[in-house]
Order: C-alpha cells, then structure tokens, then sequence
C-alpha cells in the first residue's frame, strides 16, 4: 500500500516536471525563431529606409511594407522579402504571448505608425497612401479608423 | 408575599442581563497581493519597443515622434 502510494506521487512528480520543462523549452525554441527573424529584418533596415525615404515604399495598416511605386527587382525583393519575415514574426509573437496574429499585426501597425517620420508614407484602412504628417493633420478616425 | 418575589426575580433578571460579558472581535486588516493583468496590447507595444530598438541606436537623430497614433 506504502509502495504503491510512493509510486503514484513519483508518477505525478515526473508528468509535472515535463510539463514544466517542455513549456521552457517550447519558448526557449520560439525566442531562438524571434531573433533569427529580427537578424534578417536588422539586416535589411537600412536598405528599406532609403526606400521609404525616397518615397518608394511605405508601411500599411495591416503591418506590412508596399510600394508605393514602380520599384526594381531588388526593391521588390526586399519588400517580398520583408512581408514574409514579417509574417512568420506576427505568428511566432501570437504564439509566445498567446494571443491572435491579428491582434499582434494590428499593435505592429500602430506601433510602426508611432515610429514614422513625418515624411513616411502610410497606406490606411481605407487604401489611402499619406504621409504621417498628413493624417495627423486629418485628425479622426486615422489610418485604422 | 408573592408579589414581593416576582418583583425581586423581575430585578434579578434585569441585573443578570446587564451583567453579560461582550467581546467584539477585530479582525486585523489583511494586504493581500494585488494581481496586475497587463493588457495584452501594452505586453506587444513593448515588446515591439525592445525588438526594434536597434532602429533608435541606428537613427541618433530624434525622429518626430510627437505623434500619438490614432486608431
């Protein structure tokens, strides 16, 4: 009786340890993805500014880059290229904070906004390409009203 | 007689009942932890703070960040 009991409670002890250490294993692995992603989209940074600084490409509400314009191969390349680490950056942030890649996509698109220079183009909800500026001197409802 | 106990006991009872000890129990305050629910919103803003902070150190020059974001 003493035994069996024994080994219940070391059963239930060992299912609690790998719970807990598959939980810290599964976020150790999705912030090892994260910061391969954000390795690829540092890299690219400075390429993308000249980009959004010659007005040929702008951020867009649903927290993707687009052109605004004709841009080249490599131009298309490096907005293809950015939406896709983009996406893979949405999911893996929805899966660490347990949330919906909408909800992480709209907070990036914000959040991008935020961080725009004035000049920066910005495509809203409505389709419509302003720059920053431009629709905080428009006032409500905003590039996500 | 009779009337005489009767009264007596009625002032006995009277007496008995002022007599009763009282205690009133004063339960000591209790802090309990506060449990803050950080909106999620605020948990991807500042991430996003973090993950991008690269751009800050590349761009010394102040962006103009006056804007507050409209929904």
């Amino acid at each position: 009786m003493k035994r069996s009991l024994t080994c219940v409670l070391m059963a239930v002890a060992a299912v609690m340890l790998l719970a807990v250490c598959g939980s810290t294993a599964r976020s150790a692995t999705i912030d090892d993805q994260i910061r391969g992603v954000m390795g690829r989209i540092q890299q690219r940074t400075p390429q993308l500014l000249a980009l959004k600084n010659a007005n040929q490409v702008g951020e867009t509400a649903t927290g993707l880059v687009e052109a605004i314009k004709a841009v080249d191969a490599a131009g298309k390349k490096l907005v293809a290229d950015e939406n896709t680490d983009r996406g893979l950056l949405f999911k893996l942030l929805a899966a660490k904070n347990r949330t919906t890649v909408k909800k992480v996509t709209d907070n990036f698109a914000k959040f991008r906004f935020r961080k725009a220079a004035p000049q920066h183009y910005f495509k809203g909800r409505n389709g419509k390409w302003l720059t920053k500026a431009q629709w905080l001197k428009a006032g409500a409802p905003g590039p996500f009203g | 007689m009779l009337g005489r106990w009767l009264l007596f006991a009625a002032a006995m009872m009277l007496v008995g009942a002022g007599c009763t000890y009282h205690e009133v129990d004063v339960k000591p305050i209790k802090i309990e932890p506060i449990h803050i629910t950080v909106d999620i919103n605020v948990k991807l803003q500042k991430e996003f703070e973090d993950l991008f902070a690269f751009e800050e150190k590349a761009e010394p020059k102040a962006k103009d960040d006056s804007g507050s974001d409209k929904k």
